[in-house]
């Protein structure tokens, strides 16, 4: 059943339309670049936390790059209401709109949006915005992450307000803004580098216009735009129609002890058209796990388009989003009521919200992967640097171990689903912060098994170099462990843990600080010589281990990253040496139940 | 300075539940003015959330009259 037919006629030459789609999304990788090499702050120019988008003069997106999921998705949203709240009306040339409020369709509180409108002959024909995420907004810890219990904690809101007007800085809000966080030169330097980035799209769109001429850039704004919405439409019609629930939970939102919380999602699919339900979710928890509207409905596209085939080609724009409606009840968590808090609902509930929609999607599909270590790993930093004696807040993203897939073993040691961002360089950490990396490498035998097991975690270990060290954190699957799919079997936890100078034993937080949650806590305070353990978690397994080619088994066991022991008890297979033995790998596996593993 | 209206004062849409810091549009349903965000947001809350939900489709959030 087609229930919403797409009728729209591509009238722009389709070689055409190519070259002026590609060149949009060049300039939005040329503004990445841009904000890479003129930022501050390492969580822009190493991390890579930053999204640049450009949108018509409708407010519809039209072009992206492919920076981070999570924020993409919410620009759908938190543009278009910003332009409406300021009203397009009220904008001038060279203006800049500055919002950064997570009840507005942004993702959550430090993600800092700017957006410039694109004027040509009196009009608005486009608008250049960037998401970034900012290193510290104020609030109670340094780096915005840990145990909040509203939004006034997490640190200081702006809704939409102008930040340049006619080219020029609106100082009073530049004001208001560095001086409520603690650093205050590189946040001045980072918003220069967003809105920059700004003025170096505004160009290239100048560049384009002159070329084709505004006629034939507005036909091909609607017509990326509907090509996009078409694709879209027919990948979701080759779904089987019915509805598909699947469930899920936090661990706790670390206010509340061991107190799980529940997301609910459902994929409705009738013709060419999906509805991503989340009616049956838990109420909005105390802490800062919940999400808001632009991060779940930035969860439900993310989901979607892992769902994609690998050779679809379909361009991400408004056009995929129009073929995807969201039911998110407010008050819940997954659409946060103000003032409640939000910043770990991006950063950790989001991966979780799209595993269990991909738990959902694979009662269709087997391209579903087993869930991932659901955590971004966030852990701020922050004191007074004694080298510098100026106060600094670090945020630290680790990589975790991806859920197994059905073409090959999850990944290893890479952020979530809801980002692509890079960890910190050791040597730009160490030479910024007052801290060392004692130790950093994948955990070894900590991985959900399967025929495609999921990817490995890592293991780190800090060493401060001052006094009065503030460590907060954000992190998930301290209790919950990533689910296996299709057999296989669930990951492993995160671990969290701290030790005194001289000490060899190793304390989790609960019990050495008397926090609510293994991780999720704000401002504990380490010393000179103390040190931090952070072991992230691994993906879930797909399919039944004992299905598992055994020459795979052998480059683990080769790699250190399994023991011939773990070969012989999760994957049934027997190594002789530095081969396989097949003979007794066979009886090992016909003696589990014919290829089966209980 | 215009009167500020914090967000708890704004209506959600009555479909998908976003925040709705201007315009929408108003529909009567359930014998409530409910705002929606989109025509889109109109016809899933016609043909799916209502028909699924009853009473409980209509979000107090999103009742303007």
């Amino acid at each position: 059943m087609t229930t919403t037919p797409t009728d729209k006629r591509i009238v722009t030459d389709p070689f055409l339309l190519e070259i002026i789609r590609n060149n949009l999304i060049t300039t939005c990788k040329e503004m990445g670049i841009a904000m890479m090499r003129t930022s501050y702050s390492p969580m822009f120019n190493e991390a890579l936390d930053f999204s640049c988008v450009v949108f018509d003069g409708r407010a519809e997106m039209i072009a992206q790059a492919p920076f981070i999921p999570a924020q993409i998705g919410s620009t759908v949203h938190v543009v278009p209401t910003a332009i409406a709240e300021i009203g397009a009306e009220n904008l001038s040339p060279g203006d800049v709109i500055f919002t950064n409020d997570p009840y507005r369709g942004n993702c959550h509180l430090p993600e800092f949006v700017v957006i410039k409108p694109y004027f040509r002959d009196g009009e608005i024909l486009a608008y250049t915005a960037n998401i970034a995420h900012m290193t510290d907004v104020g609030g109670m810890v340094p780096a915005a992450f840990g145990d909040h219990e509203n939004m006034f904690q997490e640190g200081i809101r702006f809704p939409p307000v102008k930040i340049y007007e006619a080219d020029r800085e609106v100082e009073a809000i530049f004001r208001i803004l560095i001086s409520n966080v603690r650093t205050p030169k590189a946040s001045y330097g980072d918003m220069k580098a967003m809105i920059g980035s700004l003025y170096l799209a505004e160009r290239r769109i100048d560049e384009l216009l002159d070329r084709y001429g505004r006629d034939t850039y507005e036909q091909c704004c609607e017509d990326i735009k509907n090509v996009s919405e078409r694709l879209m439409r027919a990948q979701i019609a080759s779904w089987p129609d019915g509805e598909y629930s699947a469930e899920g939970q936090l661990e706790d939102d670390g206010v509340v002890p061991d107190r799980p919380w529940k997301i609910k999602g459902t994929l409705v699919i009738r013709g060419d058209e999906l509805i991503v339900d989340f009616t049956g979710s838990d109420p909005q928890c105390f802490g800062p796990a919940n999400q808001t509207f632009g991060t779940t409905a930035s969860s439900a596209y993310n989901a979607v388009f892992h769902m994609l085939p690998s050779e679809s080609e379909i361009p991400y724009n408004h056009g995929c989003y129009r073929a995807i409606s969201v039911i998110a009840p407010p008050g819940s968590i997954v659409n946060v009521n103000y003032p409640g808090s939000s910043v770990g609902g991006n950063s950790d509930t989001h991966p979780t919200t799209v595993d269990i929609l991909l738990k959902a999607f694979s009662q269709i599909s087997e391209r579903s992967s087993a869930a991932d270590g659901g955590t971004c790993g966030c852990i701020g930093f922050g004191g007074d640097d004694p080298r510098t004696r100026e106060p600094y807040a670090h945020l630290h993203l680790e990589g975790v171990g991806w859920g197994g897939r059905n073409d090959g073993d999850g990944n290893d040691a890479q952020f979530v689903k809801n980002g692509n961002c890079a960890n910190t360089p050791i040597e730009v950490a160490e030479t910024r912060y007052p801290f060392l990396n004692i130790e950093y490498q994948l955990e070894p035998g900590k991985v959900g098994h399967g025929r495609h097991r999921g990817g490995f975690g890592t293991r780190r270990i800090f060493r401060f170099l001052s006094d009065g060290v503030h460590i907060s954190s954000h992190t998930n699957r301290h209790r919950e462990r990533a689910w296996g799919l299709f057999g296989g079997e669930a990951g492993t936890n995160t671990v969290i843990a701290f030790r005194r100078k001289g000490e060899t034993e190793w304390v989790r937080a609960r019990e050495a600080f008397g926090t609510a949650s293994y991780g999720k806590f704000s401002n504990v305070v380490m010393n000179a010589g103390d040190e931090m353990l952070f072991v992230t978690p691994s993906g879930g397994g797909y399919g039944n281990a004992f299905e598992r080619d055994p020459e795979l088994v052998l480059v683990d066991v080769a790699d250190e990253l399994l023991s011939a022991k773990d070969a012989r008890e999760s994957y049934g297979v027997a190594l002789d040496g530095n081969t396989v033995d097949l003979a007794e790998t066979a009886v090992l596996r016909s003696s589990a139940g014919g290829g089966g593993r209980s | 300075m215009t009167l500020y209206r914090e967000v708890n004062e704004m209506p959600r849409c009555g479909s998908c539940g976003k925040l709705l810091t201007s315009g929408g549009i108003e529909a009567e349903r359930r014998g409530h003015a409910i705002l929606f965000c989109s025509e889109q947001c109109v016809r899933v809350f016609d043909t799916y959330k209502e028909p699924r939900y009853g009473d409980a489709a209509v979000w107090p959030e999103s009742i303007v009259r």
